[in-house]
């Protein structure tokens, strides 16, 4: 059976901005609780030299908001016109209500807007932008948002050394727009077998108890129930096999070739398992942008983060044909492809804002 | 599985200490990164994926050496 390609006509991508928190943390400063052998592996294996850490009581939402606000006053987009706003993300606010529906209060979006969060996390981009691309097409709106955000640094257990030092927090936006001629095409795929390769067990409503203790596992890491739990071998498996295979059905289904493409944008796992990827999907290393060094992996963000890094400040006006391909916990992946015009992406801002509003502490709180 | 053997060996700093009947999961130098590099070594220079679950289940070089012929037979 041929895959199932999904064709989004009239839409393309009009804008993409990202923001990271001030904080760098160099991976050099684990050399002491892990070692520095250890560190230089790391470090030469993942391409990663140094990650960004959100300030106290910020939130994915707080980075999204920021790129959001800026894409939005730069682009000129009129707030009545957006009628959809997706929120890419597994480090949402509050267990309820969805992280959209505040993110659609701050940017003082109008009542005419859908706003839903999509849980999804390093695959989540491209899964988004199909979403929020075909809900488009079928709207009479002129405008919808992608703001995929991830606070991973929280997500993790800090004595983890497996995972510690591979991510970073960023949030970003993308502006979607209606172009006669234009259009988006996706893939999607899933393995759901994989469900357990990358977990955080504890805290959801099946194993609802958050307080859990650390234990040390049999590779020497130290983890617990309620951080990220990855299984490292099984991850990288599906990444350099799955993966590069997906966007061969994609090349497949759209008739194209990785010579169709100026551009691939694919998620920032780590240098190792994007060097093997690239060579499977013909990928040469000049068009792949790259941003593990400065940013670390951060899951839903790494695309627009590395794209807003690469081609933020290129006043091009010439359009990008563009690969894109996410992939990771669900285990889930996507392929799309899509025009991107240098001069609308924005470089990365840096900011430790956060919704003050938001921080309900005690229930006094919400009293009006 | 001389070459196999190899193969493995040169993943390591010093490769001259294994052999078919070596338990490499007890090795001193053996961590989570380093079944990752066996991975990407089997992928590219014997074109199967192993999985984790693979490398978890065979105890010695010569296990592993006969999980990689029966995918790729």
């Amino acid at each position: 059976m041929p895959p199932h390609l999904l064709r989004i006509p009239g839409v393309k991508i009009g804008g993409i901005a990202a923001a990271v928190p001030t904080e760098s943390v160099p991976i050099s400063a684990f050399g002491e609780e892990f070692g520095r052998d250890y560190i230089a592996k790391f470090s030469a294996a993942t391409g990663i030299k140094a990650l960004r850490r959100a300030a106290p009581g910020q939130t994915a939402s707080d980075l999204s908001f920021a790129a959001a606000e800026r894409l939005l006053d730069e682009r000129k987009i009129r707030r009545g016109g957006v009628g959809l706003l997706i929120f890419a993300s597994l480090s949402p606010d509050y267990r309820r209500p969805a992280t959209a529906c505040v993110l659609h209060k701050r940017l003082r979006l109008s009542a005419d807007c859908g706003a839903f969060d999509l849980g999804l996390g390093c695959s989540a981009y491209p899964y988004a932008l199909a979403a929020a691309a075909s809900l488009l097409a079928v709207s009479d709106a002129p405008h919808a948002l992608v703001l995929a955000g991830e606070t991973m640094t929280r997500n993790i257990n800090r004595r983890d050394r497996s995972t510690v030092m591979l991510f970073g927090d960023a949030g970003s936006c993308t502006l979607l727009e209606k172009e006669e001629g234009s259009a988006i095409q996706a893939l999607l795929k899933t393995d759901g077998e994989g469900y357990r390769d990358i977990i955080v067990p504890a805290g959801g409503f099946r194993n609802p108890e958050t307080a859990r203790g650390d234990e040390k596992c049999a590779d020497g890491a130290v983890r617990s129930l309620d951080r990220l739990v990855m299984n490292g071998m099984n991850v990288f498996s599906f990444s350099i096999g799955d993966v590069p295979g997906a966007v061969k059905e994609f090349y497949g289904a759209t008739g194209t070739s990785a010579d169709d493409y100026d551009l691939f944008a694919l998620h920032q796992s780590n240098r190792q398992i994007l060097g093997q990827i690239a060579e499977k999907i013909g990928a040469p290393a000049e068009k792949i942008p790259l941003c593990l060094a400065d940013y670390a992996n951060t899951s839903a963000a790494s695309i627009p983060l590395a794209l807003s890094a690469a081609l933020g400040g290129n006043d091009s006006p010439d359009p990008l044909r563009t690969l894109f391909c996410g992939f990771g916990v669900g285990l889930s992946c996507a392929a799309a492809s899509a025009n991107l015009v240098p001069r609308e992406i924005l470089p990365p801002a840096e900011t430790d804002e956060s919704f003050k509003e938001g921080e309900i502490r005690a229930l006094a709180d919400l009293e009006e | 599985m001389d070459q196999f053997i190899q193969d493995f060996a040169e993943l390591f700093d010093e490769p001259g200490r294994f052999a078919p009947e070596t338990e490499f999961k007890n090795d001193p130098d053996w961590s989570s990164l380093s079944g990752i590099s066996v991975i990407a070594m089997v992928d590219k220079k014997y074109g199967v994926a192993l999985k984790g679950r693979d490398i978890q289940k065979a105890r010695t070089l010569a296990d592993l050496y006969r999980t990689v012929k029966e995918k790729q037979a």
